[in-house]
């Protein structure tokens, strides 16, 4: 009896740790569906290329009108 | 056409300006804190070799320890970490930060914070669980500027003008969602004054919250966040995409979904039920995949590109990084099988390990990004590119310097520790002989250390010329086209997908519906489950005992002496009846040590005559010859306070300690009685001070002596004899 | 000069340059086009993108040229844009010059070059690039001509282009699911099997973390494998076993027999392996949807045809309108060098007659007078045709060619319904003997053997084998130029037993460039007027002039209209001198034959050659591979040539010329009939329906940015002495299929082994499934590579 009582005792913090620990992975998979959702993967590759170019696409010292 | 094809349009592009300002200050503490974690770090280093280095109560290597790891984590890395996002995400998504008053808040609300941390461990202000030593005040403190960062970030990707979110900010999201979880998960304690608390869990329930916490903050605060800055700084230093994009992104969801699993490993063969532990095991194997994964995506990214890394230091730096950082992940899985782990747990090898990740990953990926990003901010190039070159040479060195003794020493001690003789008995019976045996490798260590810490000095002489030749751009211009209203194939359709895909959203939905059930039935469950004593034998502290281990705590005695005897031979015929689960119901918080730099001490009560204990508290070597045991000689000096002893017991009582109803009451007069006795003990044994029932070593002889003994006959009665 | 010339390269393009004609500074070019591009960069202070990649353009010589002037017409231009609001526009263009690191650089950049193009979003594996521009400041029209004069010119469909990445979202969401829920489960289930050392609390916690486990398993059950259900009913409703049924029934035995243990605490069910099998089938799926994104396999006329036609109004005004839009009985005109848009009747004599070489492949132009029936893909050669549609442009007679186009979904690579059939009786066999067996000692232990016979025997692995061996293979070929557009491809390709070849772009290499020669004395200025000249004119030697001479850098001189002698040549009085283009007779010269000349005042100023013909490289080879073992075809459009450089390579009864497009297609057709597998290999649209009619049809493509028509693959023009290569082991990867199915029913004969003895615990089976399919793919995938990469790597000598 008290064998169980112990053994109930330290496991059911596990159990709240496995559900905790769940339940932000879960977060993420809803992260990852929206991430799919949005089109975030649709292209797999120009991305990487991207954050190679760090000059702004227009010159921001000139102002001509 | 052609005419207006060379007249740029200013039209139509928002003008905007990165925050560099940030990045310089986060980068400037990073170097800083760098200097302090790792002086910090030789400090204890050399105090294991020459235990006169523990000069006052403040800088006992007890004390010193979770200073030196507070500082390299919280302090080094932490601000690393902030400064690579600060730079990263602004460029990332073609935005200044959401709002520079947050940043600032974050800034100067984060060295705050380790100011605090910086005074009060040496105070011996403690909660002793590792990584997570800091008090509630500070807890609070971390857990607002966390929430600022997190506005902080988010609102950055709210208000973003790239649509597409680079792999690198996935992994600082997914930083501050677990780190947030896992802070407020283990910081869960009730104050008993201002710069004490309790936890609300205790004993088993404790540890495994505490190791579930500690190898996230591994895996979240040291790993995830590094990952993000190599997917960004490693492409950017090398000037070519990464090897895989596509390798990169399943690197971060494999990682994810099972990642915050790899908590309990820490505890093999302790008394949790072997069911966690396999489940730690598991995990902690399976993360190889995705670990290695990002380890050779990264080394391929620079496939045909070796000619620049032999140039580049910054590419150098984080080749080594990167390796390192494989190293430590195919080692800590190893370290989680039962059978390498109960060679290696409590030795050395466990720090060799951590330092493996913290010098040779985190270290050098934030020299390489330190490197970087400081001549960019102050429009220039390096001071002395060969001065990096050497650092980086230094920095390997000490690397290697630092971690192959430790291997060693831990392997020999963990060998000497189990040598029986054919008799049956233990070969090396006194623990001192297994510590006498590695000082030389400990000396090798300290001095590895050294050399590391000496290219750190090289670096910040280095950056510091760097930043003289340049001056601060402290708003880099920046233009970008604003994120157009989505037409359809974005947020909208998404919104669509959503609903019209409803039986997934519905399943994935109730799951987690579900799983928030669980926690909140089973929540306070585990709170008032606690509340019922479950070995018969097993009492709660006396007011004493309690003082006593309060002060255990304050001098951080947890940092080199394990609570915790693991079911082999070795340990048995050495320390005792190996612990159990039932007898920590009261420890609050568990005291099981990760590192047995002294011998264990969960069966030490009874063991020795008071007078020994304090003598041995006195100075160690005059009772074991040869001990690297700092002297504690004030506890003979100091009064013990007992101000707060009414709080914690009833307090105590609160979180379902069995002390009766008004106990706080008369609980002072218990502990006179019990401290009289052990002071008479103590004269008869030719103690001489009168006020020495009012001082600090009588109360922590009484918790040394009642160590482990519930399950024993109880040691009291002998003692009156 | 000369020697000089061809060691330098072009500053834009990095080609050789042929002639060193162009150079601007310290830089050559090899073509005006590359010059012009050049200035345009550089003068936007865009030189970057030369540093970041060397040269990095596309040589203009290869660009292909498009007519934008259609977009004006608000109902085509509307037609590209995936969003639209009084102030912005976002387009979708296919830009198939985008091919490096610097494209995606400048082309990011483009708001720097055209005013009013707020941004521009390229994807460099799908080469196509989303514009976000301003339509009060810059239209349609403009952008693609700002596109096309940096070389990047848009390719225009007049389907506008659906190159949805979303098709794949689906399978990413089920595999998402799958992953998660496989990992997480798997991980809770794992110190069931370690853990239980006499440890009360596994027992104790095992009976929570099950039902747990049950709820997890949900998602994968009912939203990740709904494809299998779907598939195994569709299956049975079409009264055909296929694959998807033994794996639904693995699935439910699975599910069910969990469901039984966690619910009755006698065990702790097979999630796990569940899961894992899902998850691995779903990866299956994902890796046989591989394609070459660069590349379009399913083109039809809509491609090549023009997408705007000029309707003549009431009062006799022009008005450009959609093809689509026209009706019978609409007056359209259509100007010189054009294509004639829709089947109609012809309102005047075609000057030049027409020219069907786009459609048909015929060189020679087919002359037309007033009220004669002309056919869409026609060009006019002469002056304007003024037509009147007879039928809408999609009914058009030579149309019927690309009817139906290729199947839009590629199919999937799946056992024949042959082995699925014995697989599945044979497993329900076993199963039910061992039924029979137990029951009268044991029932529940007879439960217990079946389901696990169930179980075990799920022909994951029989799943797995194809796609990944074929999928490798897929992309072997790639890597040396033959691109498939589907894995299930190479099945076919492995039955070809017949070969027919197109002639013209196929077997034989045509450098349409003529060999232009010019004599010494050449005052720009008549070049300026020949070309001017030729440049009013629509037929095919016009043409060749035009480009060439452009070629040359030299701008047409203002001239008045220039008189057309129809299948003669162009004569023209300008300053004083009689200019003349044409045959030799023509322009009154003693040369010889079938030479083009250019006179001024009779003076010879230039000839053009005919077009060069010859065998592509490594031709001849592949004839002599082929023909030893396979029937050969030639079926040319053409007549046949003077020099019969094949008939050493071919049987001559099996070389046909003066084919139509149908001609070929009913060839294709007959061979098929008398029970040949006919392998298709062309390149013009006149190959078209005889690609899509063949076994497989193949197209041969100058470079992959080309156009080729619909076909189930295409391959660099250079690397057709692969061919056998390639065929050969798409033959023989069914040895490795063998192999891989041998190791599967290997793994099953000992998973079975426990199964029917009622021995198979969890564990066995989570260790024994996932291990079979792990091995199964690496023998699969590892397998079909070792053999045949250097096979097909290595050209043979």
């Amino acid at each position: 009896m008290t064998l169980h009582l112990l053994i109930h005792y330290t496991l059911l913090i596990i159990v709240f740790l496995v559900l905790l620990s769940l339940l932000i992975a879960g977060g993420f998979l809803v992260a990852f569906f929206w991430a799919v959702g949005t089109g975030q993967y649709d292209d797999e590759v120009t991305p990487s290329i991207r954050i190679l170019f760090d000059d702004p696409p227009i010159p921001s010292d000139d102002v001509e009108p | 056409m052609t005419s207006n094809l060379s007249v740029p349009p200013t039209t139509e592009l928002e003008r905007f300006a990165y925050d560099n300002k940030i990045v310089q200050q986060f980068a400037y503490a990073t170097a800083f804190w760098g200097l302090i974690a790792m002086s910090v770090g030789l400090l204890a280093a050399l105090q294991m070799v020459f235990p006169v280095l523990n000069f006052t109560a403040e800088t006992t290597f007890g004390r010193i320890r979770p200073l030196h790891t507070n500082a390299a984590i919280f302090a080094f890395v932490g601000n690393g970490i902030f400064m690579g996002v600060y730079y990263s995400l602004q460029r990332l998504l073609k935005t200044r930060m959401y709002s520079d008053v947050l940043s600032k808040i974050h800034f100067y609300g984060w060295q705050a914070i380790i100011l605090a941390a910086a005074i009060t461990l040496p105070l011996g202000l403690t909660t002793s669980k590792e990584y997570a030593e800091l008090e509630w005040p500070i807890d609070i403190g971390i857990a607002l500027i966390w929430i600022v960062f997190g506005i902080n970030m988010f609102g950055t990707i709210m208000k973003r003008r790239e649509r597409h979110l680079y792999v690198a900010i996935w992994f600082y999201i997914a930083t501050w969602v677990t780190v947030t979880v896992l802070h407020l998960g283990n910081s869960m304690e009730i104050p008993v004054g201002m710069w004490k608390s309790y936890p609300v869990f205790a004993g088993v329930q404790d540890a495994l919250i505490q190791w579930w916490y500690g190898h996230n903050a591994v895996a979240f605060f040291l790993t995830t966040p590094y990952l993000g800055l190599m997917y960004y700084f490693l492409p950017k230093a090398a000037n070519r995409p990464v090897f895989s994009y596509r390798l990169s992104i399943i690197h971060f969801w494999a990682l994810i979904f099972i990642y915050i699993w790899a908590g309990p490993h820490h505890l093999l063969y302790t008394s949790l039920p072997n069911w966690a532990q396999s489940l730690g095991v598991v995990f902690s194997i399976m993360l190889i995949a995705p670990s290695w994964g990002g380890m050779l995506n990264g080394l391929l990214t620079l496939r045909g590109a070796w000619d620049k890394v032999r140039e580049d230091p910054v590419l150098k730096m984080m080749v080594v990084a990167v390796t390192a950082y494989g190293m430590a992940t195919l080692e800590g899985p190893l370290l989680a099988i039962k059978s390498v782990n109960a060679i290696t747990h409590y030795t050395d090898w466990t720090v060799a390990h951590v330092h493996v990740g913290t010098l040779g990953w985190n270290g050098m990926l934030t020299f390489g990004v330190l490197y970087f990003i400081i001549p960019r901010i102050f429009g220039t190039t390096l001071y002395s590119r060969r001065l990096a070159n050497i650092h980086f040479w230094i920095a390997t060195l000490g690397v290697v310097f630092y971690t192959v003794p430790l291997y060693w020493a831990g392997w020999t001690q963990s060998a000497m520790w189990k040598q029986f003789l054919p008799e049956g008995i233990l070969q090396y019976g006194n623990f001192l002989e297994t510590v006498d045996a590695i000082l030389p490798m400990y000396a090798l260590r300290a001095f590895g250390g050294a050399i590391y810490l000496s290219g750190v000095i090289l670096m910040v002489y280095n950056l510091i010329r760097t930043t003289r030749q340049g001056t601060l751009i402290a708003d880099e211009a920046a233009a970008a086209p604003p994120l157009a209203a989505s037409p359809a194939g974005h947020k909208g359709e998404y919104w669509h997908r959503w609903i019209e895909r409803r039986p997934v959203q519905l399943l994935i939905g109730s799951t987690i519906v579900v799983l928030i059930g669980g926690l909140l039935e089973i929540f306070p469950m585990v709170l008032v489950e606690s509340n019922v004593p479950k070995i018969a034998a097993v009492t709660p502290y006396t007011p004493l005992e309690l003082e006593g281990r309060d002060l255990y705590i304050r001098e951080g005695c947890n940092n080199c002496h394990s609570q915790m005897i693991r079911p082999f031979r070795s340990e048995t015929a050495r320390y005792g009846q190996y612990s159990m689960s039932g007898e920590f119901i009261y420890d609050r918080p568990h005291l099981w040590g990760s590192k047995r730099t002294g011998p264990d001490l969960h069966r030490v009560g009874a063991k020795y005559l008071h007078s020994w204990h304090y003598r041995h508290m006195q100075d160690p070597r005059s009772t074991s010859p040869g001990s690297i045991m700092p002297p504690y000689a004030w506890l003979l000096e100091d009064k013990l306070d007992v101000s707060q002893l009414s709080t914690k017991i009833s307090m105590l009582r609160l979180l379902g300690t069995p002390y009766p109803a008004g106990y706080e009451e008369y609980a002072i007069e218990d502990l006179r009685d019990q401290a009289r006795d052990i002071a008479d003990n103590l004269r008869e044994a030719g103690v001489e001070d009168d006020a020495l029932e009012e001082k600090e070593i009588v109360a922590i002889i009484a918790y040394l002596q009642r160590l482990g003994t519930d399950i024993k006959p109880k040691p009291q009665v002998q003692l009156k004899k | 000069m000369v020697a000089e010339a061809i060691t330098q390269l072009c500053a834009h393009c990095g080609d050789r340059c042929p002639s060193a004609s162009y150079r601007s500074e310290a830089h050559v070019f090899c073509c005006s086009g590359c010059q012009t591009v050049y200035g345009i960069i550089t003068a936007s202070g865009l030189t970057d993108f030369y540093t970041l990649d060397g040269a990095a353009g596309t040589s203009q010589r290869r660009v292909r040229e498009g007519d934008y002037a259609w977009l004006e017409v608000e109902a085509l231009a509307t037609t590209y844009a995936s969003y639209r609001d009084g102030n912005r526009w976002r387009v979708l263009l296919e830009l198939p010059a985008i091919h490096c690191i610097s494209c995606v650089w400048l082309l990011e950049r483009l708001p720097r070059l055209l005013p009013g193009v707020r941004s521009c979003t390229v994807d460099i594996t799908r080469r196509v690039a989303t514009i976000d521009f301003d339509p009060r400041q810059i239209d349609l029209r403009q952008v693609a001509e700002g596109l096309a004069r940096i070389g990047y010119p848009p390719v225009l469909r007049s389907q506008p282009t659906d190159q949805d990445p979303g098709k794949q979202r689906g399978l990413l969401y089920r595999i998402g699911v799958a992953g998660f829920f496989f990992g997480n489960i798997m991980l809770l289930s794992f110190p069931e099997y370690l853990g239980l050392g006499g440890d009360a609390s596994a027992t104790f916690i095992g009976q929570r973390i099950g039902y747990l486990l049950l709820l997890l398993s949900l998602p994968v059950l009912l939203y990740a494998a709904r494809d299998f259900f779907s598939g195994a009913y569709r299956g049975l409703r079409a009264g055909r076993l296929t694959i998807d049924f033994p794996i639904v029934l693995g699935i439910v035995a699975l599910f069910s027999r969990s469901v039984y243990e966690i619910g009755s605490g006698s065990g702790a069910g097979y999630l796990d392996s569940l899961t894992g099998l899902v998850f691995f089938l779903l990866i299956g799926r994902w890796f046989q949807t591989y394609t070459f994104a660069r590349l379009r396999f399913d083109r039809d006329y809509h491609d090549y045809f023009p997408i705007g036609a000029y309707r003549v109004g009431a009062g006799g005004e022009l008005r450009a309108v959609a093809v689509s839009a026209l009706r019978p009985g609409d007056r359209i005109l259509v100007k010189p060098g054009q294509l004639i848009p829709a089947d109609g009747i012809l309102e005047a004599d075609a000057g030049g007659g027409i020219d069907y070489s786009f459609v048909t492949g015929e060189a020679e132009t087919r002359p037309a007078g007033k009220g004669a029936e002309v056919f869409a893909g026609g060009r006019a050669t002469g002056g304007a045709l003024p037509i009147t549609v007879s039928v809408p442009a999609a009914e058009s007679y030579l149309l019927q060619l690309w009817r139906g186009g290729a199947e839009s979904e590629p199919e999937m690579v799946a056992p024949s319904d042959r082995v699925v059939r014995y697989f599945t009786l044979g497993i329900v066999l076993v199963a039910s003997l061992t039924l029979a067996y137990w029951y009268p000692s044991d029932p529940a232990l007879a439960y217990r053997a079946a389901t696990a016979v169930l179980i075990i025997a799920c022909p994951c692995a029989l799943a797995l084998a194809a796609p990944f061996a074929y999928g490798t293979l897929q992309r072997l070929f790639g890597r040396v130029g033959c691109y498939l557009r589907s894995a299930a491809v190479i099945d076919r390709l492995g039955q070809v037993d017949a070969f027919a070849f197109d002639k013209t772009g196929t077997l034989v290499e045509q450098d349409g460039e003529a060999a232009l020669t010019l004599c010494e004395t050449e005052p720009p200025g008549e070049l300026a007027v020949l070309l001017a000249m030729a440049g009013q004119s629509g037929h095919p030697k016009s043409r060749a002039i035009v480009s060439q001479l452009t070629g040359l850098g030299i701008a047409p001189a203002g001239i008045g209209p220039v008189s057309e002698v129809p299948g003669a040549g162009l004569r023209l009085s300008y300053g004083g001198s009689a200019y003349g283009i044409g045959s030799a007779v023509f322009c009154g010269l003693s040369a010889p034959g079938d030479r083009t000349y250019a006179t001024v005042d009779g003076r010879e100023i230039f000839s053009l050659g005919p077009a060069r013909n010859r065998l592509r490289a490594g031709v001849a080879g592949l004839l002599e591979r082929l023909r030893h073992r396979w029937p050969v075809y030639l079926i040319s459009g053409d007549a046949p040539p003077r020099q019969p450089f094949w008939k050493d390579h071919l049987r001559p009864d099996r070389i046909h010329f003066r084919m139509t497009p149908f001609g070929k297609q009913d060839f294709i057709t007959k061979l098929q009939a008398s029970g040949k597998r006919v392998l298709m290999v062309g390149d013009g649209l006149n190959d078209a329906g005889a690609l899509r009619t063949a076994h497989v049809g193949m197209a041969v493509s100058e470079q992959d940015s080309n156009f080729s028509p619909a076909c189930d693959g295409i391959i660099a023009a250079g690397q057709l002495e692969r061919l056998p290569a390639v065929l050969r082991a798409a033959r023989r990867i069914r040895w490795v299929l063998a192999v891989s199915y041998g190791f599967a029913l290997f793994y099953n004969v000992i998973g079975l082994s426990f199964a029917v003895t009622g021995t198979l615990s969890p564990v066995v089976a989570a260790i024994l499934m996932p291990l079979s399919s792990v091995t199964v793919v690496a023998l699969a995938s590892g397998g079909s590579w070792v053999l045949y990469r250097r096979e097909i790597d290595h050209l043979p000598e």
